[in-house]
C-alpha cells in the first residue's frame, strides 16, 4: 500500500507536471526602422568602392553621382498636398534610375568636356560637338538619345506613381532645376533663355 | 590681261578678287571652241585666281592650266569651301586633271585631301560628318543630255573618318575602295548602274541605285559571305542613330543574300544564314541571350507572303535557362509574321510548345501574341540552375495567351502555370512582366498553394521537422531582379491534415527568428524530453511593402498573434508580438537556419 501511495504521488506529480506543461514561446521579430528602405536603396546604387564624398558640392562628378541619387531624400515636397512626392519608388522608377546611373559612368567625361550639358527642359542637350572626336561622337549621340528617352520615361513614371499623370510637366521642371543645382563646377547648363552658362 | 603664247598663244588671265563662275565657264567654252577651230589655235592657257565665289561655293588659290596638243589636258588645283547655313559646311583641297583623249570620253582624275564636311538633313535630326578624308577618284567622264556620265569609276578613300546615322568609318584603320562604277549625275540626283565596294574583308555589289530629293529611292544590293562581326564592329557600332545597347551585342558568321529597295522602302530581302552565333549582354557583362548554330533561309517580300525557316543548335537565356535544338517554319510580309507549324523548344528536360506566335508589325510598336504550353520540366534542374536550394518536383503549365508589346509581357486571365512540388501544387496566374531580358527585370504574379507537404518542405530546407499540409496564397508577388519587392502572403496549415506535429528543433528555429537569446529555450525546460509536439494550426501572413513586412498569424493573442497554436499535452504555443518587421533581416535569418548555422546556444 505504501508503494501504491508513492506511485500515486509520483503519478499525480507527473500528471501535474504534464498538465502544467503549457509552454508559451514568445517571439519578437526584428523591428523595422523608419527610412531603412530608402537608405538601402541609395546604398545599392552608389558604388561601394567610392570614397566618402566631401560635403562641398562643387567638387568632382563623383560627388555629383551620389548627390544625383540622394535627391530622393532631399526633395520632400513639404506641406503642399498637391505636389509630387519624390520619395515614391516603384520597380519601374528604380529600373530607370539604375539604367541612368550605369550610363552616367560613360557620360561623365563628356559633361566635363563641355560637349553636352543640361538643357532647359530636364533633358541632356548638345552644346559643342566639336569638343568630341568623330569616333566618340557616334557613341555619345547614342547615349544622349538613350538618356533622354530614360529621362522622359522617369518624369512620366513619377507622375503616374503619384496618381497624377498631368503632373509630368511639374516633375520635369523640378528636375530641371535640381540637375542644374547639383551640377559640379565646370559643367554647362542652359538657362531659361536657352543660353549656355558654365557653373 | 589675256596672254596667249606658243606657235599658239598662252592665255593667261589674272582676275581681281571676286569674279563670277560664269566668266570661268566662258573660258572653258572658249577653250573647247578653240579646239574645234584650228584657225585660232590656242595651245596653252593658265588661269589663276586668289578667290572665286559663286553662290555658296568659294574657291581659293585656284590654278587652272590647259594644254592642247593632240588632245586637251586641263589641270586645276584649289581649296574649296561650300557653305549653306543650317545645312552644309564643307572644305577640301582639290587637285584635278582632266584629259580628253578622244572624242568619246575624257579621263578625269580628282584628288580630294583634307575633306571635311557637316551636312544636316532638313526636317530631321540626321547629320553627316567627315573629317580629313582623302579620296582619289579616277573615272571616264562625259557630259551630255544635261548630265554627267561616269564609267570605269574608281574611288579610293584612304584617310579620315565619316560619321552618319547608320555608318561610322575610320579610313585610317581600313581604307575602302569603290570600283567599276557606272553612273549618271545631273547635279541633283544620282543613278548608279553598278559599283562594287571592297575593303579587303567585305565585298558588296551595288546595282540600280537611284537617289532623289528624299534620299535613297532604289537599290539592289548583293553580298556573298558578308562577314557580320566585321560589318558590325567596323561600320555600325559607332554610328550615331543605332541603339546604345548595340555596344553589348555580338555576332559571328557570314551571310549571303540580296536585297531590293524600291520607292524608298525595303521591298525584298533574301538571306542564307550558316552557323551564325549571336549574343546580347547587359552593361555589366552578364549574358542576357546567346544563340549558337543559327541556320536558315529568310525570304521577305513587302507585299507578298513568303515562307522562311530558322533553326538554332543551342541557346541560353540569362545564363541559366538552356534551350536546345529548335527549328521554326514561319511566313510573313511587311504586315507581320506567323508560324506555319507549331514549334517545340526544348527547355531543361522538358519542352515549351508554341502553337501560335504572331508578330504584328502593322502598329507603331510591334506586338507579339503567343499561345503555348510548358511540358513538365524538373524542378530539381530549375532550382539548381537558379542557385536555389534544390527542390524536387515539376513545373508545367498551360499558356492560353501571352501578349508582348513595348517591353511588357502579359499573360491572359485564363493562363495558369502549375508547379508541382512537395506533393502539392502552386498555381501562378495573372502573370505580368517587363524587361525580362535585361539587367532590371520586373515580374508580378498571383500564387495559390494547395496541399504542400510540410514534412518534405522542412526537410529540404533543414528547418526541423514539421508535419502537416500547407495551403496559402501570395497576391501580387512582385519580383524585382528576381527578388521579392512586394507581396501579400497568407499561409495556414490544413486543420484536416492527418498528422500535425512540430519538432523541438522547428520550434527553436521559429523562435530564433525573433532574435538570439531564445535559442534552446525549450531545451532548458523539461520539454527537452519531448521530441515533437502536436499543433492545432500554424500559419503566418505577411504583407511586404518597401522592405517592411506587416505580419499576422493564425489567431489573435493578447497583444500579439499565434504563429503556432498548440494541441494536446504537452502543449506549445508560439506567439509573436511585432506587427512590423524588417524583411531583409528575416530573409537572412532564414538563410542562416537553412544552412544550419543557427545562433549560438548559451
Amino acid at each position: 500500500m505504501k508503494l501504491t501511495k508513492h506511485l500515486n504521488r509520483l503519478l499525480t506529480l507527473i500528471l501535474l507536471m504534464i498538465v502544467s506543461a503549457c509552454v508559451t514561446i514568445n517571439v519578437y521579430f526584428p523591428a523595422s526602422e523608419a527610412g531603412n528602405a530608402a537608405e538601402e536603396f541609395v546604398e545599392d546604387i552608389i558604388n561601394k568602392d567610392r570614397v566618402e564624398a566631401p560635403k562641398d558640392s562643387s567638387l568632382s562628378p563623383l560627388t555629383f553621382r551620389q548627390q544625383l541619387f540622394a535627391w530622393n531624400v532631399q526633395l520632400i515636397s513639404g506641406a503642399h498636398a498637391a505636389a509630387p512626392d519624390f520619395n515614391i519608388d516603384t520597380p519601374e522608377i528604380h529600373r530607370i534610375k539604375a539604367s541612368m546611373q550605369q550610363r552616367h559612368e560613360e557620360l561623365d567625361r563628356f559633361y566635363a568636356a563641355g560637349a553636352i550639358g543640361f538643357g532647359n527642359s530636364g533633358l541632356v542637350a548638345w552644346r559643342d560637338k566639336n569638343a568630341v572626336s568623330l569616333k566618340d561622337r557616334g557613341r555619345l549621340t547614342q547615349l544622349v538619345n538613350a538618356e533622354n528617352a530614360d529621362r522622359n520615361k522617369l518624369y512620366k513614371a513619377i507622375a503616374n506613381a503619384n496618381g497624377h499623370p498631368e503632373w509630368e510637366k511639374q516633375v520635369r521642371d523640378i528636375f530641371d532645376e535640381k540637375w542644374i543645382k547639383k551640377a559640379p563646377v565646370g559643367w554647362w547648363y542652359q538657362n531659361a533663355g536657352g543660353n549656355w552658362k558654365q557653373k | 590681261m589675256i596672254v596667249v603664247t606658243g606657235i599658239y598663244p598662252v592665255v593667261y588671265f589674272r582676275t581681281p578678287d571676286r569674279l563670277g563662275m560664269r566668266k570661268l565657264a566662258y573660258f572653258f567654252i572658249l577653250g573647247f571652241a578653240c579646239f574645234s577651230t584650228p584657225v585660232l589655235a590656242i595651245s596653252h592657257f593658265q588661269f589663276h585666281a586668289e578667290k572665286m565665289v559663286h553662290n555658296q561655293v568659294e574657291l581659293s588659290n585656284l590654278v587652272l592650266k590647259a594644254d592642247a596638243k593632240s588632245h586637251w589636258q586641263i589641270k586645276a588645283s584649289a581649296t574649296a569651301k561650300a557653305s549653306t547655313p543650317e545645312k552644309l559646311q564643307a572644305t577640301t583641297k582639290i587637285q584635278t586633271s582632266l584629259s580628253t583623249q578622244n572624242s568619246q570620253f575624257n579621263s578625269l582624275r580628282l584628288d580630294l585631301n583634307e575633306l571635311s564636311f557637316e551636312f544636316y538633313e532638313q526636317n530631321s535630326a540626321q547629320a553627316y560628318f567627315a573629317e580629313n578624308m582623302s579620296a582619289q577618284v579616277k573615272t571616264r567622264l562625259s557630259f551630255f543630255d544635261n548630265q554627267f556620265s561616269l564609267s570605269h569609276l574608281n574611288v579610293n578613300i584612304s584617310d579620315g573618318q565619316l560619321l552618319s546615322p547608320y555608318v561610322y568609318a575610320d579610313f585610317n584603320q581600313l581604307p575602302v575602295n569603290f570600283k567599276n562604277g557606272e553612273l549618271f549625275f545631273d547635279g541633283q540626283n544620282l543613278s548608279v548602274k553598278q559599283i562594287n565596294f571592297d575593303d579587303g574583308q567585305l565585298q558588296l555589289a551595288f546595282k540600280e541605285l537611284l537617289t532623289d530629293s528624299q534620299g535613297l529611292k532604289q537599290l539592289v544590293l548583293e553580298f556573298d559571305k558578308m562577314p557580320l562581326q566585321h560589318l558590325l564592329k567596323t561600320y555600325i557600332s559607332n554610328a550615331a542613330s543605332v541603339p546604345s545597347s548595340l555596344a553589348y551585342f555580338d555576332i559571328d558568321g557570314a551571310v549571303k543574300g540580296k536585297l531590293l529597295i524600291k520607292q524608298h522602302n525595303l521591298q525584298q530581302l533574301a538571306m542564307d544564314l550558316d552557323n551564325i552565333s549571336l549574343s546580347q549582354s547587359d552593361n555589366q557583362q552578364r549574358m542576357l541571350i546567346e544563340i549558337y548554330g543559327l541556320d536558315g533561309q529568310l525570304v521577305f517580300d513587302r507585299n507578298q507572303i513568303q515562307s522562311s525557316q530558322l533553326s538554332f543548335e543551342q541557346a541560353n537565356l540569362l545564363e541559366t535557362i538552356p534551350l536546345s535544338r529548335t527549328k521554326a517554319n514561319f511566313a510573313g510580309s511587311a504586315k507581320g509574321f506567323y508560324l506555319t507549324e507549331p514549334l517545340g523548344v526544348p527547355v531543361f528536360d522538358g519542352k515549351l510548345g508554341i502553337s501560335k506566335l504572331d508578330i504584328d508589325l502593322s502598329t507603331e510598336q510591334p506586338k507579339v501574341v503567343f499561345n503555348g504550353a510548358l511540358f513538365p520540366v524538373s524542378l530539381e534542374l530549375v532550382t539548381q540552375a537558379l542557385g536555389w536550394p534544390v527542390m524536387q518536383g515539376q513545373i508545367s503549365g498551360l499558356i492560353p495567351s501571352v501578349v508582348y508589346q513595348n517591353g511588357a509581357l502579359q499573360m491572359d486571365a485564363d493562363g495558369v502555370l502549375q508547379v508541382r512540388a512537395f506533393d502539392g501544387e502552386l498555381r501562378l496566374s495573372d502573370l505580368q512582366a517587363s524587361h525580362l531580358l535585361s539587367a532590371y527585370p520586373i515580374l508580378q504574379t498571383d500564387v495559390e498553394l494547395h496541399g504542400i507537404d510540410l514534412e518534405k518542405l522542412t526537410s529540404t530546407f533543414s528547418f526541423g521537422k514539421i508535419t502537416g499540409l500547407l495551403n496559402g496564397e501570395i497576391k501580387k508577388l512582385l519580383l524585382y531582379n528576381w527578388k521579392p519587392a512586394a507581396f501579400k502572403a497568407d499561409f495556414k496549415t490544413d486543420i484536416d491534415s492527418p498528422s500535425r506535429r512540430i519538432s523541438q528543433r522547428a520550434v527553436d528555429n521559429i523562435s530564433n527568428l525573433g532574435g538570439v537569446g531564445m535559442a534552446g529555450a525549450l531545451s532548458r525546460t523539461f520539454m527537452r524530453f519531448f521530441e515533437d509536439f502536436g499543433y492545432e494550426q500554424l500559419g503566418l501572413s505577411c504583407e511586404l511593402k518597401k522592405g517592411v513586412c506587416k505580419m499576422d498569424g493564425v489567431a489573435p493573442a493578447e497583444n500579439g498573434y499565434y504563429l503556432v497554436k498548440g494541441r494536446g499535452l504537452p502543449r506549445i504555443d508560439v506567439i509573436a508580438y511585432n506587427r512590423e518587421t524588417d524583411w531583409d533581416q528575416i530573409v537572412s535569418k532564414l538563410a542562416d537556419i537553412s544552412k544550419g548555422s543557427g545562433p549560438v546556444v548559451q
